[in-house]
């Protein structure tokens, strides 16, 4: 009994070892998924990828936390829950100034990514107007 | 043989008009210099025009950056630009590099780690026709645009038109 105990103990280890070391860092996903389009310091490319730069402002609009996971880029990547919530507050982290938010759990992203915008521009300039009003912005760009 | 040939350009001359004939040539050479911009299958395309296929060819050397086998080029797709003028990286004089790439994750076997390749097309220059490989580590299906290295990556670009592809390593896994 004490014997299968000792084995089942080191299964576990081992099984958690190998799963951490599968696990791919927050920074590695952005490079494989965001990095082609959004580039190193996610400046984007205009009429072809949005700049990621000061991304938490959407966070401060009602509507632009759900946002930022509803649009296609992220709710259907390949990416799973965790990855998406771990990539994204890596993003907000590394390329905002403000870096006081709530981060996003994989629950959340999980009922967030299940909504499909289904007016993208709208949507997107809508909230940027929005932050125009509320001063968080100083243009709608 | 004169007077057949005469006949028959007798003929032609009769039941056609210049102008008909000249907007036949013209839609041709227009329609023709539009195949290579549609973004779709450079390869197939390549490969019927008559170009060397690399990867078929003697050359086994991952450390050799002017064959398909080089080990940074495992998910490459089009014309090398170290055949073309340019190196692993750089674009070749005249072509500018598409500001979009798609990203992918190839083995060195020299020091056995994983690094993230970065495949980027150079762009607004006719194409290299030099070194043709077609890897596919990683590749996904066109429905996975962003994994797919079939399409021209010259979004961003000034044109779609594709010369030559590059690979740089962004990062280590």
């Amino acid at each position: 009994m004490r014997r299968a105990l000792v084995l089942l103990a080191l299964a576990s280890y081992f099984t958690a070892s190998a799963s951490l070391a599968c696990a791919e860092s927050a920074g590695n996903l952005y490079l494989l998924n965001c990095w082609g389009c959004h580039g190193a310091h996610g400046a984007g490319i205009k009429g072809t990828a949005p700049p990621l730069v000061g991304l938490s402002d959407f966070l401060k609009v009602p509507g632009g936390r759900a946002y930022l996971i509803e649009v296609p880029g992220v709710s259907l990547s390949s990416l799973n829950d965790a990855q998406i919530a771990s990539v994204m507050n890596w993003v907000l982290d590394q390329m905002s100034t403000d870096r006081n938010f709530a981060p996003y759990t994989a629950n959340e992203v999980h009922r967030l990514r299940a909504t499909r915008l289904p007016e993208l521009s709208k949507t997107r300039h809508a909230l940027l107007d929005q932050l125009v009003t509320m001063k968080v912005r100083t243009s709608a760009e | 043989m004169d007077q057949l040939v005469e006949s028959i350009s007798r003929r032609i001359a009769q039941r056609t008009s210049r102008r008909s004939f000249l907007a036949r040539l013209g839609t041709f050479i227009l329609g023709a210099a539009a195949i290579p911009l549609l973004p779709v299958d450079r390869v197939a395309h390549a490969q019927s025009a008559g170009s060397t296929d690399f990867k078929k060819s003697a050359h086994k050397n991952p450390n050799d950056d002017l064959t398909c086998d080089y080990w940074k080029y495992c998910a490459i797709d089009g014309f090398l630009c170290t055949c073309c003028g340019g190196d692993s990286h750089d674009c070749p004089p005249g072509a500018t590099p598409s500001p979009t790439s798609w990203v992918g994750t190839c083995h060195n076997p020299g020091d056995n780690r994983d690094y993230i390749v970065s495949y980027r097309d150079c762009c607004g220059k006719g194409a290299c026709g030099k070194c043709l490989c077609g890897n596919t580590e990683g590749e996904m299906p066109i429905y996975r645009a962003q994994l797919d290295s079939d399409l021209i990556w010259c979004f961003g670009a000034p044109t779609m038109v594709y010369h030559c592809s590059t690979a740089e390593i962004v990062g280590l896994k």
